[in-house]
Order: structure tokens, then C-alpha cells, then sequence
């Protein structure tokens, strides 16, 4: 290892002030100035940062396929609107029981994860996610059947650009529990069952406890995204919650980067993103002579696959590995190129 | 319910489950030989039935060399998922290939929606007669005796191509020991080409007969409607038996349609997925070796 | 009160039975060696020690009490500490990680504590990165704490191990071939080093070795295995001579070779 490092000077943290200065002022500010058309697809990006963490809990630290997260979702957003507009239960009852619900039903899928291994357990989930589709979204009663449900922003934060505040927010919130949890015993469990569950239980690691924890956890986070989605649109519709949401939530968590906080918030927010640029690059849709017009509705499935299979073949760090450098430099450090090609460790159930 | 109607419930459910059979054996196919689960496999399909269509409803090519490049469609997605993204992956962990499956099944949907358009397309069967002959009051036609028959047909092949040839016997000799195969002489990657496009051909069939009985398709129709059971039906066989798809999806099939039937499960909507969701679980749990494969 | 008593365990694996009617005992602070050739169920007796394997017949005490039942963890809990024979190490993280993450059972918080930021964790935390600090000290790793292992020469996997298994906090230390890949010398040196830790760290040894000079060293008691049964037992010098003993290393050529040598 090199010799002492050398700490940067005054001129070294003005600049790294003035980046992250930037960075906040893109989140915070510019947002201000935007109408409500541009600052409602802003909020979907940070609710999209919210699925994609509670996702890489899963996914990420412990090594669990989920391919049919976009029902901890979908449930959450049913349930929430469920509660506000049919029970007429207040804004944060609401988001309470998401959660709570969503939780609740992760717990079941982890429960099921604990007899059924790898690749069967993500057919499960992919199975689970089809029947939520085709069964549980479409009891009349609590999601209003092909109608949808309707969910009203909360009072106080009615307007677009008071309800991205107050979503970003929540996205610190889950930032700061996941940062915790990383640092904390419970995060250094999970990713010792994830690689290694023998050390882990030699270490003193209930496996079986802390599996069911990523479940709950990453099932309550998913379980708020679904709720501030459907205030977001003020409208709950089943369609939307398909196997196409599935795989995007998957992709843009490992293209983001697995166990990458960062990189996760930061793919998420793109692939949301990725159809409002698209359009405003190309009004209308992208002309390919020849081909019809791709809608922009369509972006994030055309470009996802190929970014995915990009990512898995050549980056498997995804975003957050390419971004190192740069972290490394605000932390204080060198900007060197040192490391973006980590190999990742081989996990135990790799022919599972 | 009547006895009536657990006959057609029944009837109707070995029809769908041969095609569900018909997907499995794809499925079952490439995990056998590489262990990898194929996510693509329904869309292998569903591509195989768009090119039918583009090829001889829209640009007029008579019925047989139209279905004959629908195939080719599907086998040359399959070799292109093969050279692009399993060979690539060839080390990686089992789920990351499932993964990137996928991903190839999602941009295969997302490209059918885009350039086929998001409806449903309505199409004529293309064989004979529908009302061949009525069993409980079940219309059977010749494609649905097409259906029964090409999957039986081809499982009792894909049998005997795996335990008495020599090509058969290799590919299973690579999913064991790949180093070794290599060291015989047999070029593992020829192999895994075969294998993936034989994988789609099963597929691309699954695709027209399934699309022929329902009289109609639209984008991702396979995997959407056939994947998740044919997964299922794999599992229940038995996932490295090929007989056991056969089984599998014919058993998948009626429990489906006995669910949807059957009036005990008129207050829950989606029966059928519900039930195909439960086989899955209470198999995986009971007898995860599914009811052909050894433990 | 004996540390550890594995009473008659056996195990069968399909048509293989891997340990039959095995004894084992360790009293406080001993250092008892467990040999014999390769597949003789050393490594088997140990899983079943652990919580890895259940037996179909026996018991396993420890500290007095019957664990025959308990799960891995909760054995870790009551103080037995293990060390595997292709490193155990969470190979992703970096050693300090590692250090850390064995200390699970040391943290004095709950999990939901933890991730919820609650004020005590914090202290906690620091309290947890001191011990691995120290630890790190006593192995010759802190040049190392924040590289991960993955990279990591065998010698040093070995010792992060060994740190990692004192992070347990445990009374018995179970280590299975902690010197294979070494040479005499280091073995040697491993020998005054666990000896000191013994000291150190009031610990009771049950040991899976190959290195004879090293058993004769340190080891209080040693039982010999082969084929699953014991073949025999005593302190090192009566069992190493022990004809049966041989045998089973060399297999049948020195019985022929002693016998032509007596004829």
C-alpha cells in the first residue's frame, strides 16, 4: 500500500464543497423552478430510489432473487389508497399499513425462501408476482378492479412540488436505516449469509432469522414505494404492476450496482428518468427510418435488457463501481482509477 | 360440480397442458444440459409466431414455408441468446444466467410492442377442421389433436435422441463433466448451440400450436401465458426428465382448468394462477425432485 | 467437568457410515489432538461436535450440557468456536469486517437497533472496532484490516481465521488442520502461538492435525480415527507409536514390511 496519504488542502475541500453543493443544489433547487408535469416525474425517480434499495436488501446483501418485487409494490400502493380513500384513514395510516402489509407479505415469500433454494425460489417469486397480478389485484373490493383506486395527495403536501420534498424525505429516511444497517451487526450478517451461511452461523448468525429480517425489511421498504407511488399519481391501476415493472426494478437495481447505495439510488433515478429525457431529446418519440416511433413509455424495457446484459457481462460492479473513484475522491481521498474492475467474490449456491 | 363439467374441465385442461409440456421439454432441454433456467423460452415463441404472421398474413407467403421461417426465427434467437448472452456468462452463478434470460425475454416483449404494436392479432387455424370430434362437449379439433400429438411425439424422440444416440449421450456427459467431454473430442461449444437451438424450435412449435388453438396472440402472449406454467410443469416432472414435462404440464393443465371450473373458487379471482402458484410451492416444499426426477 | 464430551456419536451418509460409536473428551484447558489418515471422519466428528450434522446416535455435551440438538449458532453462543478446513472467512468483506461480523454475539444491541441509528449502537460500534483492533494486533494483522480478504495469501487467511473465531469470544476452540500449508518451522511457531493463547485467552483446544512433530508438542491427549472408529487413544508418544496406528497411515505395505522384518 502506498505511504501516508496526504490529506487534502483547503483548495482540495472547497472543491470537493463545491460539488456536492452542486449535487444538492440539482435535487433541491432545480426541482423549484420546474412545472408540475416535470416535478411529478422527478418524485417517481426518488420513489424509484426507494424500490430499488429495498430491492438490493434482497438482491444486494443477501443474495435473494426477487422477481416479482413489483407486488410488495403494487400491494403497498393498493393498500395505501385502499386506506386513505376507502377507509378514510389519514395520509400516514396509509403509508403505515403499506409497509405493514408489505412486510407482512415478504415475510411469507421468506418463509417459503427458507425451504425452497436459488433458482426455484426466484421462479416462486417470479410465479407469486403473476398470480398478484392476475388474482390479488383484481378483488373489486380492494383495488377497485380494472377502475383503479384513487389516491389523493395528503393535505399540507397537496401540490407536485411539496410532495417531492416530502418524498425525498422518505428516500433520506431508508438512505439512512440502510447506511445503518450496512454498519450495524445486522447488515454484516446478511451479507455473511449471502456469501458463506456455514461461517455465518459459526459466527453466531441465526440464518434463518436474519434471511426472514432482509425479507421483512426489503417487503416494508417496497411496501412505502407502492404507497408514495399512488399518491404520486393520485391513482392506483392494476396494469401497471406487470412482469415488464418486474425486471425493470431488477435491472436498475444491478445496473445500479448491487450493495451499492449510491449506485442503486442512481440507476433507479435513471431508468425513471430515462422516458422524460428520451422526450426531450426526441419530442414525440425516437424516428427510426424505417420503424415505427418508439414511445417513450417504451425506453426503459428497449434499453434495460441491453444495459443489463451489458452490466453482467462486462461491469458487473455496474454504475456504483464506475463511481468509485469519485466517492473515494469526496471521502477525502486520491481520485484514482484504482478498482473499478473488482472481481466479485463467488458466492456458495452459484450452481443452486 | 357436475360431472359434466369436471369431464370438459378436464378435457379442455390436457389440451393446454400439452402445451404447457411443449414448453417444458424446451425448458427442461437446456437445464439438463447446462443447468441454466431459460427464461427466454416463451418468447423464443412468441417471436416464432410474429414472424409466421408478418410472413404469410402480411406479406402473403403460402402457410408451410412461412411456418418454416417462423422456426427459423425462433432457433436463430435462440442461437443469438446463446452466443450473446450464455456463453458469455458461462461461469457466472445459475441466477445471474436466469437474469440475463430475462433481460433477453424483456427486450424481446419490449420490441414486439414497439414494432408489432400493444393488441391483440386475431388469425385464422390454419389446419382442417375445428369440430374433428366433440368429447363431453369439448370441441377438439385437429389443432388441439396436433397439439397432444406433437407433444407426445416429441418427448418419446427427445427420450430416445438423449439415452441412444451419441449426441445425446455427449451433451449429457458435458452438463457433467464439461472438461472432460472437451478432452474426448467433442466440442462443448458446438454442443451448447445444438442444444439452445433445438431449445428453440421446441419453442418456436409450442408458439404456433399454442397461438392456432387460441386463434389469437399478441406481444409477450408466451411468456405471460405459457412460461410460469411450463416452469411449473417442469418442476413438477421433474426437472432434468423429459418424460416429466409431458406429465407436468398435463397435470399443471388440469389443475388450472379444474380451478378456473370449479365453483368453490368463483370468489377468488385469477384462480388459475392461484393454483399454478400453489403446485409450485407445495411441490418445491414436498418433493422438490418433482414426481419423475430422482432425488 | 469435562469442557467436551462426544458420547458414541454416529453418523451414516447413504451406504457410508462415517463415524461410528465415536468418544472424544476434553477437560479444561487441554490440548487434545484428533488424527488419522484422510476420510477417517475427523472432520465429520467435528460437524457433528458443531451442530452441522445431527447423529443418529450419541450425544455431544458441552460445559455439562446436552447440545445434541442445539443449532449451530445457538452452540457458538453457549462458547464453541470453529475453524474450517478451506478457510471460513467471509471472502467479499475486508478483515476487519470479518472481525466484526464475528462478534455478533458481543454486540449489545438488537439488529432493528441497529439499523434504525438508535444512540446506543454508535458506542457500541466504536466499543466493537477497538476489540477487532486489538485483535488484529495480537495476530500480526493490522497492516491488513482494511484489505479484503478475498486477495489474501493462505498463511494470512488462516490467521484472519484464527482472529475471527477469538472475536466468538469462545471457551472451545475447534480447529480443523489449522497448519496445513505450512512448513515445520511455522508449524512450530503455530504451536507457541496457540499455547499462548491458551494463556491468554483461558481456552480448551480440540485439534484435526497431520503434523506429528506439532501433536507431540502441544497436544495434552490424542484420539486416533479411521474408517469412522477410534483406533486408539492416549497421550501423543503412546500413540504414535502404536502399531495400529501405523498402520493406518501406511496401510497395508508396512504390515508386510514388519513382518518380513520379524520373519
Amino acid at each position: 500500500m502506498n505511504g501516508h496519504r496526504q490529506r487534502p488542502g483547503p483548495a482540495g475541500w472547497a472543491a470537493r464543497g463545491a460539488l456536492l453543493a452542486a449535487l444538492a443544489g440539482l435535487v433541491l433547487v432545480v426541482p423549484a423552478g420546474r412545472g408540475n408535469v416535470e416535478v411529478h416525474v422527478f418524485t417517481q425517480a426518488a420513489i424509484y430510489a426507494v424500490i430499488g434499495l429495498s430491492l438490493n436488501i434482497l438482491l444486494g446483501y443477501t443474495g435473494q432473487i426477487s422477481l416479482g418485487h413489483q407486488a410488495f409494490v403494487g400491494i403497498g400502493a393498493f393498500t395505501a389508497a385502499y386506506m386513505v380513500s376507502r377507509a378514510g384513514q389519514p395520509f400516514l395510516a396509509g403509508i403505515v399499513m403499506a409497509m405493514v402489509v408489505g412486510g407482512l407479505q415478504a415475510l411469507v415469500l421468506g418463509v417459503v425462501s427458507l425451504r425452497v433454494t436459488g433458482l426455484y425460489f426466484a421462479l416462486v417469486t417470479l410465479a407469486y408476482g403473476t398470480m398478484a397480478e392476475e388474482s390479488l389485484f383484481n378483488i373489486q373490493s380492494l383495488t377497485g378492479g380494472s377502475a383503479g383506486q384513487p389516491a389523493p395527495k395528503p393535505a399540507g403536501f397537496s401540490t407536485d412540488l411539496r410532495y417531492y420534498y416530502l418524498c425525498l424525505a422518505f428516500l433520506a429516511a431508508v438512505i439512512w436505516v440502510d447506511w445503518r444497517l450496512m454498519r450495524t451487526k445486522g447488515g454484516r450478517a446478511l451479507l455473511a449469509v449471502r456469501e458463506n451461511p456455514k461461517v455465518a452461523a459459526t459466527n453466531g448468525v441465526d440464518v434463518k432469522v436474519y434471511t426472514l429480517m432482509a425479507f421483512v425489511v426489503a417487503g416494508v421498504f417496497a411496501g412505502l414505494g407502492g404507497a408514495l407511488l399512488a399518491h404520486n399519481d393520485t391513482f392506483v391501476v392494476r396494469d401497471l404492476f406487470d412482469f415488464q415493472l418486474a425486471l425493470v426494478f431488477v435491472i436498475m437495481t444491478v445496473v445500479g450496482g448491487l450493495r451499492n447505495r449510491t449506485g442503486v439510488v442512481l440507476g433507479s433515478a435513471f431508468f425513471s428518468l430515462v422516458g422524460y429525457f428520451f422526450d426531450k431529446l426526441f419530442s414525440g418519440g425516437l424516428h427510426v427510418p424505417g420503424l415505427k416511433v418508439l414511445p417513450k413509455e417504451y425506453v426503459p424495457i428497449v434499453i434495460g435488457p441491453v444495459l443489463l446484459l451489458y452490466t453482467l457481462t462486462r461491469h458487473p460492479g455496474g454504475v456504483g463501481q464506475q463511481i468509485r473513484p469519485l466517492q473515494r475522491w469526496l471521502r477525502g481521498g486520491r481520485f484514482s482509477f484504482k478498482d473499478t474492475h473488482e472481481r466479485d467474490v463467488r458466492v456458495t449456491d452459484a450452481r443452486a | 360440480m357436475s360431472a359434466h363439467v369436471l369431464a370438459q374441465a378436464v378435457v379442455i385442461g390436457v389440451i393446454t397442458g400439452a402445451g404447457y409440456g411443449l414448453v417444458a421439454l424446451g425448458l427442461v432441454l437446456v437445464h439438463k444440459s447446462s443447468g441454466v433456467f431459460n427464461f427466454a423460452q416463451g418468447e423464443f415463441g412468441t417471436v416464432a409466431v410474429y414472424t409466421l404472421y408478418r410472413v404469410h398474413d402480411r406479406i402473403g407467403v403460402p402457410l408451410v414455408p412461412a411456418i418454416a421461417v417462423g422456426l427459423v426465427a425462433s432457433v436463430a434467437m435462440a442461437l443469438a441468446t446463446e452466443r450473446v448472452v450464455v456463453r458469455r456468462l458461462f461461469d457466472a452463478p445459475r441466477v445471474t444466467l436466469l437474469v440475463a434470460t430475462a433481460g433477453v425475454a424483456l427486450l424481446a416483449i419490449s420490441l414486439e410492442l414497439w414494432l408489432g404494436e400493444a393488441r391483440l392479432r386475431f388469425i385464422q387455424p390454419a389446419l382442417g377442421r375445428l369440430d374433428r370430434f366433440s368429447l363431453f362437449g369439448v370441441q377438439v379439433s385437429d389443432q388441439r389433436i396436433l397439439i397432444l400429438v406433437a407433444l407426445l411425439g416429441l418427448a418419446v424422440l427427445l427420450g430416445l435422441f438423449f439415452s441412444r444416440t451419441n449426441l445425446g449421450l455427449a451433451i449429457l456427459a458435458v452438463s457433467q463433466e464439461p472438461v472432460a467431454t472437451e478432452l474426448m473430442g467433442i466440442s462443448v461449444r458446438r454442443l451448447s448451440s445444438f442444444i439452445w437451438g433445438l431449445a428453440g424450435l421446441l419453442a418456436g412449435v409450442a408458439g404456433m400450436l399454442a397461438a392456432g388453438d387460441a386463434k389469437s396472440f399478441g406481444p409477450g402472449f408466451m411468456t405471460f401465458g405459457a412460461l410460469i406454467p411450463g416452469f411449473t410443469a417442469a418442476v413438477l416432472g421433474g426437472m432434468n426428465s423429459l418424460p416429466g414435462a409431458f406429465v407436468g404440464g398435463v397435470v399443471v393443465g388440469v389443475a388450472q382448468s379444474l380451478a378456473v371450473s370449479s365453483s368453490a373458487f368463483k370468489a377468488i379471482p385469477g384462480p388459475g394462477a392461484v393454483m399454478v402458484f400453489v403446485l409450485l410451492v407445495v411441490v418445491l416444499t414436498l418433493r422438490p425432485q418433482g414426481l419423475l426426477g430422482k432425488a | 467437568m469435562p469442557v467436551l464430551e462426544v458420547e458414541r456419536c454416529s453418523i451414516r451418509f447413504g451406504g457410508v457410515q462415517a463415524a461410528r460409536d465415536v468418544n472424544v473428551r476434553a477437560g479444561e484447558w487441554e490440548i487434545v489432538g484428533v488424527i488419522g489418515p484422510n476420510g477417517a471422519g475427523k472432520t465429520t466428528t467435528f460437524n457433528i461436535v458443531t451442530g452441522f450434522y445431527r447423529p443418529d446416535a450419541g450425544r455431544v455435551r458441552f460445559k455439562g450440557r446436552d447440545v445434541t440438538g442445539l443449532a449451530v449458532h445457538e452452540r457458538t453462543a453457549l462458547g464453541m468456536g470453529r475453524t474450517f478446513q478451506n478457510v471460513g472467512l467471509v471472502k467479499g468483506s475486508t478483515v476487519r469486517e470479518n472481525l466484526l461480523t464475528a462478534q455478533h454475539l458481543e454486540a449489545g444491541y438488537s439488529a432493528l437497533a441497529g439499523m434504525l441509528g438508535l444512540p446506543g449502537t454508535f458506542a457500541a460500534e466504536r466499543r466493537l472496532a477497538a476489540r477487532a483492533e486489538a485483535l488484529a494486533e495480537i495476530l500480526g494483522l493490522t497492516e491488513l484490516l482494511d484489505t479484503r480478504v478475498a486477495g489474501l495469501p493462505y498463511g494470512v487467511l488462516k490467521r484472519v481465521e484464527l482472529g475471527a473465531v477469538l472475536a466468538t469470544d469462545p471457551d472451545l476452540l475447534l480447529l480443523d488442520e489449522p497448519t496445513s500449508g505450512m512448513g515445520p518451522e511455522e508449524a512450530h511457531a503455530f504451536g507457541a502461538t496457540l499455547l499462548d493463547l491458551r494463556r491468554e485467552f483461558d481456552l480448551t483446544v480440540v485439534m484435526i492435525e497431520h503434523h506429528v512433530p506439532l501433536v507431540a508438542q502441544v497436544c495434552d491427549y490424542v484420539y486416533c480415527l479411521n474408517f469412522g472408529e477410534l483406533l486408539a487413544e492416549g497421550p501423543p508418544d503412546e500413540v504414535r507409536s502404536n502399531p495400529e496406528v501405523i498402520r493406518a497411515y501406511l496401510g497395508q505395505e508396512a504390515d508386510e514390511v514388519l513382518q518380513q522384518g520379524t520373519s
